[in-house]
């Protein structure tokens, strides 16, 4: 298993809107109890509109946050997001 | 290559821009999805929860058009037409032959030179000699409604 450290969980999530029928997309970034003692929640809008509203779309925009917030491990349960980076 | 067509490119080429740009290494993980992982299970929370409620802490700006860097082969409309001003090519297969010969040495040979006629003059010389002129393969052919045998 990974190490303890400067890790964070991301996931993406795509469904249909049940009233409009649109595709919504969205993605988080969970960071776990820290040394400091507190666990950091993140919420993204991917902001994909039409043909790039997918679930892929969500889980890189979840990856590419947590990269930007200066997380150095990171855990996905999206294997092509891997294979694609 | 194969990011240049990719659907979601600007996100890919971001996330290897501050991969490279940062001062320790990036590691990733693989998680079974569902699989009671806390971790995993909160972002899966979250993520639903930024989907449903369409509300987020962080705003990534709007996806591009995916097909914004395509070109379509088009040629202008005629003036004074009310249509778009420009249509895309339907013939196109037509278009390339007529330009590839016209600006290219491809296509079809050119016969009508010296060249040409005299190879094909030394070509057709000995295939001539060995098969039998027309009036030779006349009197030896078998007639079908003849039964008696050839003399």
């Amino acid at each position: 298993m990974y190490k303890t450290g400067n890790q964070s969980h991301t996931d993406g999530s795509a469904m249909q809107d049940a009233i409009s029928k649109q595709q919504i997309i969205g993605a988080g970034i969970f960071t776990p109890t820290t040394d400091a003692g507190y666990s950091d929640t993140v919420t993204i809008n991917p902001g994909g509109s039409g043909p790039t509203l997918t679930i892929n779309r969500a889980e890189l925009a979840a990856v590419l946050v947590a990269i930007q917030k200066g997380h150095t491990e990171i855990a996905t349960d999206s294997a092509s997001s891997l294979f694609q980076i | 290559m194969a990011v240049l067509h990719h659907l979601h490119r600007e996100l890919l080429k971001d996330i290897v821009n501050v991969i490279q740009s940062s001062p320790s290494s990036v590691t990733f993980y693989k998680l079974k999805s569902h699989s009671g992982i806390i971790g995993n299970e909160g972002a899966d929370h979250l993520a639903h929860k930024a989907a449903v409620n369409q509300t987020s802490d962080v705003s990534l700006p709007p996806a591009i058009d995916p097909s914004y860097d395509l070109f379509w082969l088009s040629v202008p409309n005629k003036v004074g037409s009310h249509a778009e001003e420009r249509r895309v090519l339907t013939n196109l297969q037509d278009k390339l032959k007529h330009h590839m010969h016209a600006y290219h040495y491809l296509g079809e040979a050119n016969t009508d030179t010296l060249l040409y006629k005299l190879w094909q003059k030394l070509h057709d010389t000995p295939q001539r000699a060995a098969q039998p002129d027309s009036h030779t393969r006349q009197a030896t052919a078998k007639p079908l409604n003849c039964a008696c045998p050839i003399q």
